[in-house]
């Protein structure tokens, strides 16, 4: 009864291939570089570091990405992999200034 | 230190709980966040359960929500029957493994004399797709009194990240009963049935809709149930 239950948790459990890492900083309400290049079907880890005194949404549907980072925090988001193309990323509590994209290919 | 909290808060909420028994919880928490959730529960007989929920998330991995549940039996009239107080704990970083997991944990308290108080503790598990979002719940609720026995639920949902606003999909309910002598399937209840999902955002603000109408596979569960939630996330 026990190793199905054990099978299981290491399959659900198992962590994803190793992640290529980008690194995006949000300062003065603005994405710091706002072009990123990744590989295609390749795990991405996204790190996101918060250099401004209030909180910041990140915030992508394609990405499937919802993220609140607060003054001076980073936080790090697993995606994809990612099929080519090209991806917005926006900061939802300063939109007009906070955007990005990413760009897989 | 974390950890010492997650502790101590989970076995406060031990001490007591019933959550709504549909409803799906998602693991992820985001830091800071407030919101005002509504959510209703209709049977064909005319029964009504109403959920009325006021969220915050203090920090990136809880989310802590104080409930009041308003309950109408066929024939009778609304009254608030039960407060609550909940928890949903990220156990693991955001997409870092294949399922992101979390905890919840209620404590209730039934404000009718013959059901003191109550505890749910449940796993929540999301996997996530670029297209797809799996969400798997499993609780145990009990009263906590002498003899109560446990009752087990389950509740899944997948659904297609079509769009932001509009996301279709389909969402499964089973009440099991006591774990320790499981019924038939028959005897348990089993529904499913279609659901929408979305998110329409409001400038710095957004509301957050579900709806599902469910449909019961066995002949112990209502033959159909409709339940529709209503969020505003505010900051």
């Amino acid at each position: 009864m026990a190793w199905p239950l054990t099978a299981l948790a290491l399959v659900f459990s198992a962590p994803a291939p190793m992640p290529v890492v980008l690194t995006v900083t949000v300062h003065e309400h603005r994405f710091e570089p706002s072009y990123l290049i990744a590989p295609a079907h390749t795990p991405v880890q996204l790190l996101v570091k918060n250099a401004d005194e209030t909180f910041e949404e990140i915030e992508s549907y394609p990405l499937n990405l919802e993220k609140r980072v607060g003054p001076g925090k980073t936080v790090s988001v697993r995606l994809g992999p990612l099929d080519p193309g090209h991806y917005e990323i926006v900061g939802e509590d300063h939109p007009d200034t906070a955007q990005a994209m990413i760009e897989v290919r | 230190m974390r950890l010492r909290h997650l502790a101590i808060l989970a076995v406060l909420t031990l001490h007591a709980g019933y959550a709504a028994a549909y409803a799906i919880y998602s693991p992820a928490i985001e830091e800071s966040e407030k919101a005002l959730e509504w959510r209703s529960t209709f049977h064909p007989d005319a029964a009504e359960e109403h959920k009325l929920e006021l969220e915050y998330s203090p920090t990136d991995w809880w989310r802590a929500a104080l409930l009041a549940t308003v309950e109408r039996s066929p024939g009778g009239q609304r009254q608030i029957s039960e407060l609550a107080f909940e928890n949903v704990f990220r156990l693991n970083p955001q997409g870092r493994d294949w399922i992101d997991w979390g905890l919840l944990t209620e404590l209730s308290r039934t404000l009718r004399p013959e059901h003191a108080w109550a505890a749910e503790v449940g796993l929540l598990a999301e996997h996530a797709t670029p297209k797809t979002v799996t969400q798997v719940n499993v609780a145990l609720e009990r009263d906590l009194q002498p003899g109560a026995e446990a009752n087990m639920t389950v509740a899944v949902r997948w659904r297609w990240r079509a769009g932001r606003r509009l996301e279709p999909g389909l969402e499964y309910y089973a009440e099991l009963g006591s774990p320790e002598h499981l019924g038939s399937l028959r005897s348990q209840q089993h529904s499913l049935g279609p659901a929408l999902v979305g998110r329409v955002p409001q400038g710095r603000n957004a509301i957050r809709y579900e709806a599902a109408w469910v449909f019961g596979l066995s002949s112990a569960a209502p033959s159909s149930t409709a339940r529709v939630q209503l969020e505003w996330e505010f900051r």
